[in-house]
């Protein structure tokens, strides 16, 4: 009975020595795996690090570059922004001009309108002188000049107060600057 | 399209002057010396403004206008009357004319191109009343 029990024992104890044999070449196993694990880790870590540094570096990079772009195109859109207010500027000057050389030419066809109505009274005056002079020649007596009819005739040219004005000898009206419009 | 403007005066440097400051602002422009020379370029053109003088040789301005208020496809196009006259009389005139503007010479150009711009019909009565 006992013989039985002991070769038992012996079988199981067999087995149990070679487990444990075997969980130690497991453990060692595992060991190993572990280190490798842990190797591989490391060396994942160092070479994310190393990523990580040359990521930084290519970042810094760039953010000087994006920044001396910027640079640039700020200096560019600064000439841009001073040249375009300096053209607007010109531009505003030379309509300005423009404008004054315009109202100048009217206020030139208005005198000339004057002096054009005045030769014209003028040549009138010298039409009737020759009338009466060749008159006086045939021995007509000439009737004195009716000098206000004269000037009753002349006002009916007028086409501008200022006109009226300088013949009147009065100040009716401003001089004019800026246009005067009368919407009906 | 550009708006058509018919410029009627007898001084030639005026009309250059209007048409100029039309011109630049980007409406077309057609010029005629007196009103009988107006009247015959009115045939068939299709005008959105006419610019006139009053005091002209053949035609005066003021017998144009109502001369050219006469024909239906001219009968709501507006007029400014363009002048050295600033009478009231000569102004009643040119209102019982057909005119919807008096300017007194000399004209600053961005207050004429500002009294054109207000009186330019807009399209549908436009097409009414012009050919």
């Amino acid at each position: 009975m006992m013989g039985e029990s002991g070769r038992g024992f012996a079988v199981i104890a067999d087995e149990v020595r070679k487990l444990s044999i075997l969980s130690g070449d497991t453990g060692k196993q595992i060991t190993a795996r572990v280190d490798g694990v842990t190797h591989a880790i490391y060396d994942a870590v160092r070479i994310a690090e190393q990523y990580a540094d040359q990521d930084a570096r290519a970042m810094r990079d760039s953010e000087r570059l994006i920044e001396g772009v910027l640079n640039v195109f700020r200096g560019a859109v600064g000439h841009l922004t001073e040249a375009a207010t300096r053209f607007q500027h010109e531009g505003r000057a030379v309509q300005e001009t423009v404008s004054g050389v315009i109202v100048s030419l009217q206020f030139q066809d208005r005198v000339s309108q004057t002096l054009r109505q005045t030769m014209d009274d003028m040549a009138r005056l010298e039409n009737l002188l020759d009338e009466r002079s060749e008159g006086g020649a045939r021995g007509e007596a000439a009737a004195p000049i009716d000098v206000a009819a004269w000037l009753d005739e002349l006002s009916r040219t007028y086409t501008t107060l200022e006109q009226l004005d300088n013949h009147l000898g009065t100040q009716s009206s401003a001089p004019a600057k800026a246009t005067e419009i009368t919407f009906f | 399209m550009a708006k058509t403007i018919l410029i009627v005066d007898d001084s030639a440097s005026i009309r250059q002057v209007v048409g100029l400051t039309l011109k630049g602002a980007g409406y077309d422009v057609v010029d005629a010396v007196d009103g009988r020379d107006a009247l015959g370029k009115l045939d068939g053109r299709k005008l959105h403004l006419v610019i006139s003088d009053v005091n002209m040789p053949n035609m005066d301005g003021i017998s144009f206008v109502r001369e050219m208020k006469v024909r239906p496809a001219y009968k709501f196009t507006p007029v400014i009357m363009l002048t050295t006259e600033a009478g009231e009389a000569k102004k009643r005139d040119g209102q019982m004319a057909g005119a919807k503007a008096w300017v007194v010479k000399p004209f600053q150009p961005a207050q004429m191109l500002d009294a054109v711009s207000k009186l330019i019909m807009p399209r549908g009565r436009e097409e009414h009343g012009n050919p």
